[in-house]
């Protein structure tokens, strides 16, 4: 399902991105809407990752320690 | 007091004692620019409530941002987390009892300062978070730096991350375990067009020390039936390995469509550990404009994961002769799960131009997703409310 070879595939399509456009400031009006602009939703994602942190096996978004909900 | 928990608490009090200063030296650069500029920022609080068949969160938490003209910011947050749960082994008794624990002097500090040179800018942070609650302290700290260049196109970012927990029991005073752990992260966001957006990211975290849980029990030397089904079996605690890996990459793509006004957001995370932990979470979002003040987010999220090398084959019990790590978590086990929920946000547009016009940029939201697990933890509901205001 998930192999280490694969956050170097990753690599490659990030560099490969990186060439690929040139938005220029004026043009990213769309950049603020909701859903593109995820650091704005940050905050509320916490808790959930917070939960499901402590009953799934996998880890990922989220930054609250502790062990909390009854779990450590 | 033991050695270890003074040092634990001269290590929080320096972390903070840290934070603090860079804070106030943040704050007293960004009064120098006053002059010049104006703050910017946001202040947020959140209502938090998880519902399961055998556990109740609620966690109210407050977080606020700030960011001076010259390019320091500072964020600060506090939650609390009541947890109320059916349990037998921490309730002392022989049955099952309701009990409420209480988590909470989580002080999420963190400061920085932003550098633009033109065309890239710079952006440096410290953060520290120390949690306590009556079996469980955990200080967190660590640094994160990005770069954004191309004109701002790319971002590049590594962080670093350091936890030290001190795991405790409600039931034995004498218990008292280490767990630590450390984790590297690389994060890469490009703009592809006016109107699409990826963000890739990669965590690796190795954990050593403690990682069981005091209170799990686990069945051992049990006997196999004729029909091979396993019996019976002795009770001792939950014996995980001390060490893991971790690695984790997650990816999202955002595409704006300015016709509907609508965004879909993509995103995928794939996961592995050394204890043969798979894990894969598709989660497709989409977020619609309704008129000028409404947006409402519907989103679906799939989890299914692989189950530990050492988890039991029917969740519990150990045969006679095993010797391998123990473990009676659900999350250890294979398991799927589905999610669907809806958010509404309302921004307060009306009152741009009245008496209130500070008030004219508050959003309000309210959201309720239903989960259905085929884990133990059963199928779970998870509601929030929210206010967030920017200036």
């Amino acid at each position: 399902m998930f192999h280490p070879s694969l956050a170097f595939c990753a690599l490659l399509v990030s560099l490969g991105a990186v060439g690929c456009s040139h938005v220029r400031p004026y043009e990213r009006e769309y950049m603020t809407r909701p859903g593109m602009d995820s650091e704005s939703e940050e905050f509320g994602q916490e808790f959930e990752a917070h939960v499901q942190n402590a009953r799934e096996g996998a880890t990922g978004r989220g930054s609250i320690a502790g062990g909390g909900c009854g779990c450590n | 007091m033991a050695v270890t928990e003074v040092m634990q608490k001269l290590r929080a009090f320096a972390v903070c004692a840290l934070a603090l200063g860079l804070a106030l030296c943040a704050l007293r650069t960004a009064r120098a620019d006053e002059s010049s500029g104006s703050w910017t920022g946001d202040v947020e609080a959140r209502g938090n409530y998880y519902l399961e068949r055998s556990t109740r969160v609620m966690m109210p938490a407050a977080r606020v941002n700030l960011e001076s003209p010259g390019g320091f910011h500072v964020r600060a947050s506090y939650v609390m987390d009541i947890i109320s749960s059916a349990s037998i082994a921490q309730t002392g008794g022989e049955e099952d009892g309701v009990f409420t624990e209480l988590r909470h002097g989580i002080g999420q500090m963190a400061v920085g300062k932003t550098i633009d040179t033109g065309g890239a800018e710079l952006d440096m942070r410290v953060h520290g978070t120390y949690s306590t609650e009556p079996d469980y302290k955990s200080l967190t700290y660590g640094m994160f730096g990005s770069v954004a260049f191309n004109d701002k196109n790319t971002k590049i970012g590594l962080a670093i991350t350091r936890v030290d927990d001190t795991v405790e029991s409600n039931i034995d005073p004498s218990f008292s375990e280490q767990l630590a752990a450390m984790t590297f992260g690389a994060s890469f966001e490009q703009l592809l067009s006016p109107v699409l957006k990826l963000d890739l990211g990669y965590q690796l975290q190795y954990m050593y020390g403690y990682l069981g849980n005091p209170y799990r029990r686990v069945l051992v030397r049990a006997q196999r039936r004729p029909s091979g089904e396993l019996a019976g079996g002795l009770p001792v605690n939950e014996a995980p390995p001390d060490t893991r890996w971790r690695h984790n990459l997650e990816g999202q793509l955002a595409w704006y469509v300015p016709q509907s006004r609508t965004t879909v957001q993509l995103y995928m995370r794939l996961y592995t550990d050394d204890w043969e932990i798979q894990a894969l979470t598709p989660e497709p979002r989409v977020y619609q404009q309704l008129g000028r003040d409404f947006v409402l987010r519907a989103r679906y999220r799939f989890y299914t994961q692989s189950h530990a090398y050492f988890a039991p084959v029917d969740g519990t019990r150990y045969p006679v002769g095993y010797e391998g790590p123990l473990t009676s978590d659900p999350k250890m086990m294979e398991f799927h799960s589905h999610q669907v929920g809806l958010r509404l946000t309302y921004k307060l547009n009306a009152l741009s131009g009245t008496a209130a016009n500070w008030l004219s940029n508050l959003e309000l939201d309210v959201s309720l997703d239903r989960g259905w697990s085929t884990s133990s933890f059963d199928d779970y509901w998870l509601g929030t409310l929210g206010g967030r205001i920017t200036f």
